[in-house]
């Protein structure tokens, strides 16, 4: 979670700040509550971080796929024209796809579910991916 | 059904024992489910066999013809050729993109049942396959059926469920044998996604998102019903997190279904980018992007302070509203996300359709259903179905909230179309087992009454006149009401079978009819007409007929048609709606545009079928009047009083157009000079019918229910066909007798 | 005597004649002007005045005739509900057009007028010249023309201000001018009670904020609700809403018909409040037995009578289960002749 984490939150709080100039107390006192939100979340990211070397591939891997998603976005955007659309369409789903089922398995990592074992957790995990990139390969053509 | 009695004996003797029974016990209880689960199989496909039983193994109605057509067509050509199947042989000129504009899953799925059998070692005809294909998948819904309400309740529930599915009218409607229609895979796929969907729900285990995805693909693949679950899904997982029921499971459970089900499902020809664009789809994406806040919301909750959480969540909320909000206005307005698809949009705007798109109100599919429909359809289980989702509520569980949405949503859209009847089936099948289940727990559970003996027996005789009314009460009551219930259950079962034997069993290619003296004939005019095209035209010949017929000409005369029943070109349609409400000299032009031989039109004023062409006139009217408002107008066919008649006060646009010349040509003379058709119970005589000068009549058949007309050429001398068509009849004389039908009267 | 007789003779013919002469457009306009509301009430006397012409003296002017009832006695709720959109028509054009003369074409001018009866065997002789028998009916007399010189404009499906839409358009077309535009007039209690109840709306929230929380949390109030939307859906509310059945019909001696018998595919308006009651009725009633009957169980389990008391409560509760039910399948039977499964009723021992 945690790139998107900080990614979104700049947004949420600069969005926020602006629309409630009205009064200017409120503001501080709510952007003073973000700060410290985000503070603190990114403290216990840190823990988390700090704790679990599996963790740290699975966010660095997740970064990636942000970053690749966004590099395509940027192309489509840069180009104005996304003619093999599929194509696009198949490379950015499947960054957001796999990111997506990376937080999945984050989250039964850091807590079990029960009934699901860390081991099973993965495997489930390995398959979902395996399928995810069968049918984005398929649509690219 | 069983399974309460094990804890009943349980202070008997040592662990051993007990152990070893609890074993025996939970042996029996598998082999009498799996016993009771082979016969509710039995019933669900034997059922559905009274059309074979009663005609024969022969296609259904309109669509599955040309599904029959399509998976002919796979068999014998690749899957790729398949995929990319452009047929020239309906919708002429244009043709028809067929391979794009279908939904595959089901002719590929009978496909690869054909195949598979001939691995195996058992040649089946692609038709027997094609017949038998519903029946055999009711069978497999019933499963995902108790499955599916195993996990809602328990196997008792899941039992009564699957028993009540296989059974039920309002399913086999749409699956009887030889209905060969996408609907008959679907419902099968629609419990399937929902079984995985649940386990998903509640295990939070991504191979189950896994599977409900995939499952989800398949059945996109196999009907345009698909963006029901679509939306429902969504919306289930919408109330869930309005009832602030966020959990990690059911992030996982979304969103595995949502990406695996949405990438998978733009790989539909027909289907395409519409996941991205449409409005229908967008729901499924706003929850998606909902979700993950509310992942991060979660984690952000875990750190901070509940007070300070709570002024964050307001102001991020109304912010990501404004964005979100404008931000699909944009897009819609930019023209990026396609607007509402009509045939969705008539769901919410009632009048929508009757005002916009007189082709999707003419079809009787799209017609709100009134109340007895539901009973015909359910028998009791309409009435437990309320009280079931009541029941519901009282452990509301978050399958449970599934459920509700689910019978909520899918009542009123049921309410304004009738065909989605089927889509609500397996929820009153699934409720109603859960609210009857709950009485059999109660009331069929006697452990009590008998533990009670035991107990009574260890005390001695010490209050025994107390406990003899006390033992002899509970134990009438719980006779009587458990008894009314296995009596309705009794009286479904007997309802549901005269349902299917005498209201979905008919092809309606075949009618059966009975004659005075009682016994039952077959009218089989279709057939018989459909193979006099294909045995006496050429094989390029054009047929033009009313849409509703175009599969069954393509399927079974295998001639070219100019419309059928995939609707996809309005104009098209009003182009032959407008060649038969025109005058004939009008026709002719108009159908020699577009290179037509023969017209097709259906006459029931014979033998009383109120099916016929003339019944549908106004509709091809209005068709074409939406098109052309100048040239055809509907008022023009009613009498100034503004009845529709087809006598001699009918109007004189009504008896000049050729769909009235066609279909009374020859009919009064039939009867010495006046005859009354029996659909519309009006006399009509020789003079009102006027002489056909451009067609001729190339073959009636028995009934006089299809009648095929051959457009004259043009004149070898030069004149206009008016004079020819005299010049022949006098030389030729009439036909003095017409055959004239044995049977008389016709039920 | 001769000159008597003659003269007699003449006035006849004057009289006959002024009788059937074009009125003008003036005449029109005064008339208006005195009748108040711009609609001319038509008489027995006096509708060959306004709607005739001779050859000489033709119509002045464009009239359009609306004949129909408000007689309550004929319950014509097409002309009751017609009678407004006929108001909002007349209006919208004098709106505009004071005089009643376009203002594009000042040779063109349209005015309206309406045959009403009164009661029933009292038929206007207007009805009977144009030989009408059907109601509400409206007749456009294009100006210039003489009395049977008319054209019969269809009434739209379509009700309220579409209707009216449509007729101006109509209208429009037949007279061939352009300034004719729709005023709807402003519903000022509609908006008052709009505002009002948003008003009190907003103020109970502000007031009641904790009750509100808790109320929209509540369990049984949802359920109640899903449950109601359900019955009201499969009691075939949306089909009363779509095709617009009448709420009950009349029998061939007028008496009021409840149940349409022997329509399968068709119900009145009142059939849905019928079966709404049945399943609220049976499903409270299952609801009742699965939920109800354990809780009196508990409730009397210390008692000596308890299991009686709760066996008879159950089979009490079976019982009328079997009679909704039972009278239900009636209710189905007359709605499907010949259906075979019909369940005994009981009142038919007593």
């Amino acid at each position: 979670m945690a790139k998107s984490i900080t990614v979104k939150k700049g947004a949420v709080a600069s969005g926020s700040s602006s629309s409630v100039e009205g009064g200017a107390a409120l503001a501080g006192t709510i952007s003073r509550d973000f700060k410290e939100a985000f503070r603190l979340s990114l403290a216990d990211y840190g823990k988390q971080w700090r704790a679990d070397r599996r963790l740290r591939a699975l966010d660095l891997f997740a970064l990636a796929l942000v970053v690749l998603g966004a590099v395509q976005l940027l192309f489509v955007a840069l180009i104005r024209d996304n003619f093999p659309f599929n194509a696009f369409l198949a490379g950015f789903i499947v960054c957001v796809g796999q990111f997506v089922l990376l937080m999945c398995l984050r989250l039964q990592l850091v807590a079990p579910l029960e009934g699901v074992s860390r081991g099973r957790a993965l495997g489930e995990f390995s398959i979902a991916s395996l399928v995810l990139h069968f049918v984005c390969l398929h649509f690219i053509n | 059904m069983s399974g309460k009695s094990t804890s009943a004996r349980t202070g008997a003797s040592g662990a051993q024992l007990q152990s070893e029974w609890a074993a025996a016990v939970a042996w029996m209880q598998t082999v009498l489910k799996v016993a009771v689960f082979g016969s509710i199989v039995v019933a669900a496909v034997s059922s559905r066999l009274f059309a074979v039983v009663n005609f024969e193994s022969i296609i259904h109605e309109f669509d599955p013809w040309f599904n029959y057509r399509a998976t002919k067509y796979l068999v014998e050509n690749s899957f790729y050729d398949f995929l990319n199947w452009f047929d020239d042989r309906t919708w002429y000129p244009l043709g028809r993109v067929t391979g794009g504009t279908l939904y595959p899953g089901l002719m590929t799925t009978s496909a690869a049942v054909w195949h598979l059998l001939r691995r195996v070692g058992l040649p089946v005809d692609i038709r027997n396959i094609c017949v038998m294909f519903a029946p055999a998948f009711a069978g497999v819904t019933a499963y995902c059926t108790y499955k599916l309400t195993c996990d809602i309740k328990d196997s008792r529930a899941g039992l009564l469920a699957a028993a009540f599915i296989a059974i039920v009218p309002g399913y086999i409607s749409r699956s009887v044998a030889g209905s060969y229609d996408n609907e008959a895979i679907a419902i099968t796929l629609l419990m399937l996604t929902f079984m995985f969907w649940i386990k998903a729900v509640k295990r939070g285990s991504i191979l189950f998102g896994t599977c409900a995805g995939l499952c989800y693909f398949y059945m996109v693949s196999a009907w345009g019903g698909y963006v029901f679950i679509t939306n429902l899904i969504p919306f289930h997982v919408f109330c869930l997190l309005l009832m602030g029921r966020y959990t990690a499971k059911l992030y996982i459970a979304y969103n595995t279904w949502f990406v695996i089900g949405t990438i998978a499902s733009m790989q539909i020809p027909f289907v395409g980018f519409l996941p991205i664009k449409s409005n229908d789809h967008m729901s499924a994406l706003g929850i998606f992007g909902l979700i993950q806040v509310f992942a991060l919301g979660q984690f952000i909750k875990q750190q901070v302070s509940y007070k300070k959480f709570k002024i964050i969540t307001a102001v991020s909320l109304v912010v990501m509203m404004v964005v979100g909000v404008l931000g699909l206005f944009a897009l819609t307005y930019m023209g990026l996300i396609a607007p509402w698809t009509g045939r969705f949009y008539s769901l919410w705007d009632t009048n929508y359709a009757r005002i916009h798109i007189p082709i999707i109100a003419s079809v009787s599919e799209h017609q709100p259903v009134a109340w007895p429909a539901f009973f015909f359809d359910s028998h009791f289980l309409i009435w437990l179905f309320p009280a079931g989702v009541f029941l519901l509520f009282m452990d509301l569980k978050d399958e449970h909230v599934f459920i509700i949405a689910y019978s909520v949503l899918c009542s009123y859209f049921t309410g304004v179309m009738v065909r989605l009847m089927l889509t609500l089936t397996p929820v009153i099948c699934i409720t109603a087992a859960v609210a009857l289940s709950k009485i059999f727990d109660i009331y069929l559970d006697f452990s009590q009454i008998l533990f009670q003996e035991d107990n009574d027996d260890a005390e001695g005789g010490k209050k025994n006149k107390k406990s003899e009314g006390a033992k002899i009460w509970p134990l009438v009551s719980k006779l009587v009401v458990s008894g009314s219930f296995i009596f309705y259950l009794y009286l479904f079962v007997y309802h549901c079978t005269w349902v299917t034997q005498t209201a979905y069993s008919s092809p309606s290619v075949v009618l059966p009819s009975s004659t005075p003296d009682g016994r039952t004939s077959l009218i089989d005019d279709y057939r018989e007409a459909y193979y006099w095209l294909r045995m006496n035209t050429p094989e390029d010949a054009k047929v033009a007929a009313w849409w509703d017929y175009g599969y069954q000409i393509g399927g079974m005369a295998d001639r070219t048609t100019l419309v059928d029943n995939n609707t996809w070109n309005n104009t098209h349609i009003a182009i032959v709606g407008k060649a038969l409400s025109s005058p004939e000299d009008r026709a002719y032009e108009i159908l020699k545009e577009h290179d037509v031989e023969y017209v097709l039109v259906m006459f029931g004023g014979l033998i009383g079928f109120g099916g016929d062409d003339l019944n549908k006139f106004l509709w091809m009217i209005r068709i074409s009047e939406g098109i052309w408002p100048e040239e055809i107008r509907e008022r023009d066919f009613f009498t100034d009083r503004g009845e529709y008649r087809v006598d001699s006060g009918a109007t004189p646009t009504m008896k000049n157009s050729i769909m009235y010349k066609m279909s009374y040509h020859g009919f009064p003379e039939l009867f010495g000079g006046e005859a009354q058709d029996r659909v519309r119970g009006q006399h009509i005589t020789q003079g009102d019918v006027g002489e056909l000068h451009y067609f001729e009549e190339a073959f009636t058949s028995t009934n006089w229910m299809v009648r095929i007309y051959k457009i004259r050429d043009l004149d070898n001398e030069g004149r206009p066909l008016s004079q020819v068509s005299a010049a022949t009849k006098a030389k030729s004389k009439r036909r003095a007798a017409q055959r004239r039908p044995q049977i008389e009267l016709r039920v | 005597m001769r000159g008597n007789y003659l003269y007699s003779c003449l006035t006849a013919v004057v009289l006959l004649v002024s009788s059937v002469l074009g009125a003008t457009v003036e005449q029109f306009a005064a008339e208006v002007a005195k009748s108040g509301h711009n609609i001319i009430q038509l008489t027995d006397s006096n509708y060959k005045k306004w709607l005739g012409g001779t050859h000489k003296v033709p119509r002045g002017a464009n009239v359009l005739a609306l004949f129909t009832t408000t007689a309550l006695e004929f319950g014509c709720q097409t002309c009751l509900k017609f009678e407004a959109e006929y108001d909002a028509l007349v209006q919208s054009w004098f709106n505009d057009h004071p005089g009643g003369v376009s203002k594009e074409d000042p040779e063109k001018a349209l005015f309206f007028v309406k045959v009403s009866v009164m009661k029933p065997g009292q038929i206007p002789n207007a009805f009977k010249y144009f030989n009408l028998e059907h109601i509400p009916k409206l007749l456009f007399f294009p100006a210039g023309g003489r009395i049977d010189d008319y054209q019969s404009l269809d009434l739209p499906q379509e009700e309220g201000t579409m209707r009216v839409t449509y007729l101006i358009t109509a209208l429009k077309g037949a007279i061939g001018i352009s300034d004719y535009q729709l005023y709807v007039p402003t519903d000022w209690s509609s908006i008052g009670v709009t505002m009002f109840a948003v008003f009190a709306l907003v103020y109970l929230v502000r007031k009641h904020y904790a009750f509100l929380g808790t109320l929209l949390a509540s369990r049984a109030l949802w359920a109640v609700c899903s449950v109601a939307f359900i019955i009201l859906m499969i009691s075939g509310y949306m089909f009363n809403k779509i095709r617009g059945v009448p709420l009950a019909g009349s029998g061939p001696h007028g008496e009021v018909v409840y149940i349409l018998e022997n329509e399968f595919q068709s119900q009145y308006g009142i059939e849905t409040q019928i079966l709404a009651v049945f399943y609220g009725l049976l499903a409270a009633l299952v609801v009742g037995l699965s939920m109800g009957i354990p809780k009196l169980n508990n409730y009397y389990q210390r008692r000596s009578d308890g299991t009686f008391i709760v066996a008879v409560a159950s089979i009490v509760l079976a019982v009328a289960v079997y009679m909704f039910f039972a009278a239900y399948t009636n209710v189905y039977s007359t709605k499907q002749g010949g259906y075979p499964f019909k369940l005994f009723k009981v009142s038919a021992l007593f």
